[in-house]
């Protein structure tokens, strides 16, 4: 049952109803049973492990702040996150290896299905066990509460990674879920249809037929499929995440963002910052800090050491292919040249302000450009595929086919709908969107949340395409 | 060792890590208030507030931390 289903909008009406008749001492064992249906309409089988490695966190946490010694504590959370972590890399990569070990299609029974949200949740759950560990919370004791916690369903495809910090507080607080959260979480998931329909599943048409034979289009056609992949990966995945979102205010739960305006940041850490940030966060917690922490005397070397490790790590998160890999060292490097000039650049311009006004524009501008190049090793289907693409932006050859095979109309509503898109995210990422929202007169808002209904049911992609992150 | 020598002895540090003569620290500090203390810069900081206090602190403490105060209270529970 995926977000952008006829089946999920029912089941999820149908979760918020009941949601809202539970008494609220309840509401966990509403979330079990609400999740575990979600989660048994992919795999009854997928469902018990979910179960199992949920109880292996939940004992572990236990076990760490049970633990007398200090050494005690550190076996059992290393004990812990080493089974979590081996869940992943078993049923994430196996087929990986299959194929690596005996290449060409292999006998059918080495392919395993991957359990889907296997990366989400067995993170969720890895933090929360260090968490446990460094003392930053303290062990949950309620069983039906931490199944709960570890099951969600809307985070549980694809995100974001919501921490048990903030998560279960959330869930043990009592009263009705407030009417505003009810309805801002409405507008969320219509905004992320919009995105997803509207925008990602349109784009990727484009996108798709030029990926797929780079060497019959000129210069111009590549260099627009390897921006449009971009912006489709954005509004396919933050439109995923906004349904998320959206569906989590409905059970009166606030989640943790994952976007903020990453096209628009002044440099790489920046955007790193703002893209998929639910996922770099917890990089960069259970990460990147502790390989800072053990390179810490080792100056530079250290440092480049820590972002070359993170920034593979978030390339093979993807999947262990060459082309993730590529996409991860070419950010590193990206980082490290950023890490290491980035104190003496911030002189050079304090020294030149007439200077610094450009920086504001070429800032995100060199940026930007920085991660189209990355990204298309992220989206071609191999290294050879990647480079020629590079290579045919580069012969700035206008003798073959152009990007005009994609109809004006496609074009006029994939600008209307950007434009549109990226006004509600910038008064989002102000805070400004509520209050824009409410000073409009009634009939107003109605004909926003109407304009946004007939956009989509009028201009939206019906051909149900799958959420791009759906598969990480 | 008393608080306020550390906190001195803190401010000191970040004015030459941060480039900046007018930082001055207070036990309310936080990272927020900085410019230029990310997570990149972070381990600079604590690489340095071991070296001039002679102490040695764990990944865990280092998570702990939510303002400048907190590393005043290792500083001063760790250095004789």
């Amino acid at each position: 049952m995926l977000f952008n289903s006829f089946d999920f909008i029912l089941f999820l009406g149908a979760a918020t109803v009941a949601f809202h008749y539970t008494p609220y001492s309840w509401r966990k064992y509403h979330l079990i049973i609400f999740s575990y249906l979600y989660y048994f309409s992919w795999s009854a089988g997928h469902a018990l492990l979910l179960f199992g490695v949920s109880l292996t966190a939940y004992f572990t946490g236990l076990g760490v702040e049970r633990a007398a010694s200090e050494e005690g504590k550190k076996k059992s959370m290393a004990l812990g996150v080493l089974l979590l972590a081996g869940v992943l890399f078993v049923f994430k990569y196996f087929n990986d290896f299959a194929d690596f070990a005996a290449p060409g299609e292999g006998p059918v029974f080495y392919r395993i299905l991957i359990p889907v949200g296997i990366s989400y949740y067995t993170f969720r759950l890895i933090s929360y066990v260090v968490d446990v560990y460094w003392g930053k919370i303290t062990a949950e004791r309620d069983l039906a509460a931490f199944t709960a916690f570890a099951a969600f369903f809307p985070h549980i495809l694809s995100g974001p990674i919501h921490r048990a910090e903030t998560f279960l507080p959330q869930l043990k607080k009592a009263g009705p879920v407030p009417y505003l959260m009810l309805t801002s979480g409405m507008r969320l998931i219509l905004f992320g249809f919009f995105k997803k329909l509207v925008i990602a599943d349109r784009l990727g048409i484009f996108v798709d037929t030029i990926y797929a034979s780079p060497g019959n289009y000129n210069s111009l056609a590549i260099l627009l499929a390897a921006y449009g992949f971009m912006i489709q990966l954005y509004a396919d995945f933050s439109g995923l995440t906004d349904i998320a979102r959206g569906s989590t205010r409905l059970l009166g739960f606030e989640s943790p963002k994952n976007f903020d305006l990453p096209f628009y940041a002044p440099n790489i850490q920046q955007y790193w910052r703002r893209w998929h940030m639910s996922l770099t966060q917890w990089l960069g917690d259970y990460v990147f800090m502790p390989l800072r922490m053990k390179f810490r005397n080792f100056g530079n070397t250290g440092l480049v050491l820590a972002i070359l490790i993170n920034m593979t790590a978030i390339g093979l998160w993807h999947g262990a292919r060459t082309t993730y890999l590529a996409f991860g060292l070419l950010h590193g490097i990206y980082m490290i040249g950023s890490a290491l000039t980035l104190k003496r650049r911030d002189q050079f311009y304090k020294a030149h302000p007439l200077l610094a006004r450009g920086r504001t524009l070429w800032g995100p501008l060199i940026t930007f450009h920085l991660v189209i190049l990355a990204s298309i090793f992220f989206r071609a289907e191999s290294l050879s595929g990647a480079w020629e693409m590079i290579s045919g932006i580069a012969a700035l050859d206008l003798s073959k086919a152009g990007p005009m095979f994609f109809a004006k109309r496609e074009i006029l509503i994939l600008a209307v709908g950007g434009v549109i898109m990226e006004i509600v995210h910038y008064l989002e990422s102000k805070g400004r969107i509520r209050g824009a929202y409410y000073s409009q007169a009634p009939w107003m808002r109605w004909a926003v949340l109407y304009g946004f209904t007939f956009f989509i049911l009028g201009f939206g992609e019906f051909n149900s395409h799958n959420f791009i992150y759906f598969e990480f | 060792m008393q608080r306020e020598e550390a906190r001195t002895l803190l401010n000191q540090i970040f004015r030459s890590l941060f480039d900046d003569e007018s930082l001055s620290i207070t036990e309310q500090t936080t990272a927020k208030d900085v410019s230029g203390w990310d997570s990149l810069n972070h381990m600079n900081l604590i690489v340095e507030v071991e070296k001039t206090f002679g102490i040695k602190m764990t990944t865990r403490e280092v998570q702990s931390l939510k303002n400048a105060g907190d590393l005043i209270t290792i500083i001063t529970n760790k250095a004789k």
